[in-house]
């Protein structure tokens, strides 16, 4: 048996498996099957502070090696989110960390003061980089991402992560969430993409574009990974981005994570994920490595036979 | 076969089922841009109920598994019909026998226990549609008036001996002109077909009170969590892949 514990943003997490924001939904459906103590931490669907419906169909498109989806950040608002949901959420026997999304960054400082007094809630993720809502939440510069966690910042106290884009700059976002006080960031969110429709010319979602999501998209992630862990050596980082399997859970810890983010793998085959972490303490075991933490970052300094 | 086992109906709805299996290909044939297949699954698998789904994929498939529903299903054996348009469907059209297939499932409401039961239904199917009210007719025959199902090519039939169908490039007749024939006050519709179908009979139908649409989406995870299957309703979003597929007619106005 290895050692799978990842002690990051002040929190034990029982293994770097992290179910990411969106296709876990809040957690109920997959609770019922399967036992969270699995899994190091449970990564809420964003909250907002009013209800969302959410975009209208099609909200997933086939792509090649993964799925463009727009769902539009459907969430039952944070008073349901409070009285209806958290209650079951406290009591899931792993981390949570609660997504929120705001308009402004005063909207963010209230969802997360509001959230602030709630018990079961770990680690707050301001998601900063959803491609599927209208005028809102693709931080893509510096001043935005600051203003945003700011306010997250201002209202509370328990560990930020930041969701940040994978486009663009994206290591002056990281800085920029770094230096407005949070505790780590989460890389990297759906990229942006879109498809036409070859019969009658027209792009086949509503909004033209969607966020890119699955295997497609995981060697970009693993870049982005790779190169902010090489510039911001001690932040925490959530390696999010077409994961699947063991494989790819291991280059993103090789690349620098602490924790992984599986997101796409939990709507396309939830019983791998969960298996997981008893996967990577096999391999671990095999080689004789005693500790997961052996491996993060491993490719910044040589491979994992060189110490 | 009449199957009454409340066990199954029971185990549904306390939670979606994990239930996967290293499927595989059993037999296949094609005609008329259809297949008939079947897959060979574990005998533990939970068969589905007339109108829940399973998702599919092929090792060599789309990364997202797709929904389908069964045409018939047993312990061990799961059979469908597939329309040829889409990448995997194709794909499986043309699989050799023996090809891997990952089933998971099964998935969503059956029709039965979204449906009123005081009355009989005609069966409105079109295309692959026609599937599930299959299934659902051979397990309720008493719920079965009729059915008004309809194809665009003959080859289909080939698929389905024995059943009724229209075809369109024989006579011009569809599904929908069928339901027009066969339907009278007092009874029920179950529609399963493409939109355009769903749409017309929406039209016509939709105040009758018990005119039911089993609709289809894009189905993501399939348990309900991840909201990419879900549809406005009149009580909310709901989700395809939960609450349905089939939904009363009046529940989604903007199918009319």
């Amino acid at each position: 048996m290895a050692a799978l514990t990842v002690r990051a943003l002040g929190l034990e997490f029982r293994n770097p498996v992290v179910l990411a924001s969106g296709p876990a939904g809040f957690g109920l459906e997959l609770a019922a099957a399967f036992d969270l103590s699995r899994i190091g931490a449970l990564t809420t669907k964003t909250v907002t502070l009013e209800p969302r419906r959410g975009n209208p169909q099609p909200r997933l498109v086939d792509a090649p090696c993964g799925v463009l989806n727009s769902i539009g950040l459907q969430n039952p608002g944070c008073d349901a989110f409070e009285v209806d949901l958290l209650p079951q959420i406290r009591a899931f026997p792993t981390r949570r960390i609660v997504s929120i999304a705001g308009r402004s960054p005063e909207e963010v400082a209230a969802l997360a003061s509001r959230l602030a007094g709630e018990q079961g809630v770990d680690v707050l993720e301001v998601n900063l980089s959803c491609p599927n809502v209208h005028g809102e939440t693709v931080a893509d510069n510096p001043e935005t991402v600051r203003a945003f966690v700011r306010g997250a910042r201002s209202a509370s106290t328990r560990p930020i992560l930041a969701k940040l884009p994978g486009e663009g700059k994206y290591l002056d976002l990281v800085e920029a969430a770094l230096s407005a006080g949070a505790d780590g960031v989460a890389l990297i969110n759906a990229l942006r993409g879109m498809r036409i429709h070859t019969e009658t010319g027209l792009p086949l979602l509503d909004r033209q574009v969607g966020g890119l999501c699955g295997p497609a998209i995981f060697p970009i992630a693993l870049h982005r990974v790779f190169e902010a862990r090489k510039a911001f050596p001690e932040t925490v980082i959530v390696g999010t981005g077409g994961v699947s399997d063991l494989r790819g859970a291991l280059e993103m810890l090789f690349a620098g994570a602490d924790l992984i983010g599986f997101g796409f793998a939990v709507m396309a085959d939830p019983t791998r994920v969960f298996r997981l972490a008893q996967e990577l303490d096999e391999w671990l075991t095999k080689r004789g490595i005693a500790d997961v933490d052996q491996l993060r970052g491993a490719s910044h300094r040589g491979g994992i036979h060189v110490r | 076969m009449k199957r009454d086992s409340s066990e199954g109906l029971t185990a549904a709805h306390q939670g979606p089922f994990f239930s996967a299996s290293s499927g595989r290909l059993e037999s296949s044939a094609v005609a008329g841009g259809y297949a008939r297949a079947t897959i060979g699954v574990d005998h533990s698998f939970v068969a589905p109920r007339p109108g829940q789904f399973v998702l599919l994929r092929l090792r060599e498939g789309p990364a997202l598994p797709r929904a389908f529903s069964v045409l018939a299903a047993e312990a061990g054996r799961l059979e469908f019909l597939l329309k040829l348009d889409g990448a995997l469907r194709e794909a499986l059209g043309r699989a050799a026998m023996g090809t891997e297939v990952v089933v998971r499932g099964p998935y969503g409401t059956p029709y039965e226990t979204r449906i009123g039961r005081d009355c009989r239904y005609v069966l409105a199917g079109g295309g692959s549609g026609i599937a599930p009210l299959l299934h659902f007719a051979a397990a309720y025959p008493e719920l079965t008036e009729d059915v008004a199902f309809g194809v665009r090519e003959r080859g289909v039939r080939d698929l389905l001996p024995g059943v009724d169908i229209a075809v369109e490039e024989e006579g011009g007749e569809t599904a929908d002109d069928r339901l027009r024939k066969r339907w009278k006050h007092g009874l029920g519709i179950l529609a399963c077909g493409p939109e355009p179908m769903l749409r017309g009979i929406a039209q016509r139908y939709a105040a009758e009170p018990d005119t039911y649409v089993s609709l289809e989406t894009r189905i993501g995870c399939g348990f309900g969590a991840c909201q990419g299957c879900s549809v406005e309703t009149r009580s909310g979003m709901q989700r395809v892949c939960r609450e349905g597929p089939l939904f009363a007619c009046s529940e989604v106005p903007w199918l009319r």
